[in-house]
């Protein structure tokens, strides 16, 4: 149940997970989201091909749609899935700042 | 643009497509959404293929497609003349067709017998009848001109998998018809031009392309 299964939508997948790990959203305010946070936009195809990958393993869960567009929601194992990605994002961030002795990590 | 959503699996066009489209045609990129788009279109249907319970025809398929291209590569390396007394001798042709099909109903029975273990009954029947229809298809039309076996694998492959959508309701969905016969076309086109220089690209690119579509078998399809 790793965020690595997804290959090279993983990193859209790690993305999408925090975004929707504050409240459900849609595709489009998830794009945006990505966006802001990393400066470029994901390719539409490869976020709602990441969005049904996440849906699949039963990490997130399509709600009814508002209108044209279908919101989605973080379930407890999506959770699970972007808790254990954190913590080894966060072990490489230290070791990273260790080996570069910037301190604060 | 609706059309676009041709490409991609039905159910995941049913589920996705409207909010896909909705993002595509107002993204201002040109080239790169629509080779994502594409890329992301055959991943999923390639996913799809192996997941729904036939990754193993899935990788008879492949091995069947490799196992000729390599027949064809092999010839394409050999001194012209060998090559060309194999296939124009009556012994040769039925030589060269026994051994390339052997060694693809080989396959289908150790993908059998692992289907009949796993109880997969409507996996063993697929396989059974691509087995058959290439086999069958091949051997019609070996018979009338050896340089037509391929074609006859070919279409023996597409024939089966439209028959056996309607017998045994397989979840094989037209794209994945389309699949069976790019493959055959591919196949094709490698026998017929073996002689020249659009064989061997042909083997790379399929050799690739396969391989790249069996590095991830167990994700599931989308």
């Amino acid at each position: 149940m790793e965020l690595r299964e997804l290959g090279r939508f993983s990193e859209t997948g790690l993305q999408v997970l925090v975004a929707v790990a504050a409240g459900p959203k849609h595709g489009w305010v998830i794009a945006d989201e990505i966006e802001e946070r990393t400066g470029r936009r994901p390719q539409p195809a490869t976020l709602y091909g990441t969005l049904s990958r996440l849906e699949e393993r039963g990490w997130i869960n399509g709600l009814e749609p508002e209108g044209r567009r279908r919101p989605f929601a973080i379930t407890a194992k999506g959770e699970a899935a972007l808790r254990l990605s954190l913590r080894d994002l966060d072990s490489l961030l230290k070791a990273g700042h260790r080996a570069l002795n910037l301190g604060g990590a | 643009m609706r059309w676009l959503l041709k490409i991609f699996p039905p159910h995941w066009s049913d589920r996705y497509g409207e909010d896909f489209l909705d993002q595509f045609t107002s993204d201002p990129r040109q080239f790169s959404k629509w080779a994502a788009a594409v890329r992301t279109a055959g991943g999923l249907r390639v996913r799809g293929f192996h997941d729904d319970g036939y990754s193993l025809v899935a990788g008879l398929l492949a091995a069947l497609t490799l196992v000729v291209f390599c027949d064809v590569a092999l010839g394409v390396g050999m001194d012209e003349r060998i090559g060309a007394d194999l296939l124009s001798h009556w012994w040769g042709a039925p030589f060269a067709v026994a051994l390339v099909f052997s060694v693809a109903i080989a396959a289908c029975v150790i993908a059998v017998i692992i289907a009949e273990r796993q109880r997969r009954r409507r996996l063993l029947k697929l396989t059974a009848g691509l087995a058959a229809g290439s086999f069958i298809g091949s051997a019609v039309f070996a018979a009338l001109s050896f340089d037509l076996a391929g074609v006859g694998a070919g279409l023996g492959l597409v024939i089966t998998v439209t028959i056996l959508r309607v017998l045994i309701r397989t979840p094989l969905g037209r794209g994945d018809g389309l699949v069976v016969a790019a493959v055959a076309m591919i196949l094709i086109l490698g026998w017929r031009s073996a002689s020249g220089p659009i064989g061997p690209l042909a083997l790379l690119v399929v050799a690739g392309a396969i391989l790249t579509a069996r590095m991830h078998p167990g994700s599931p399809s989308t």
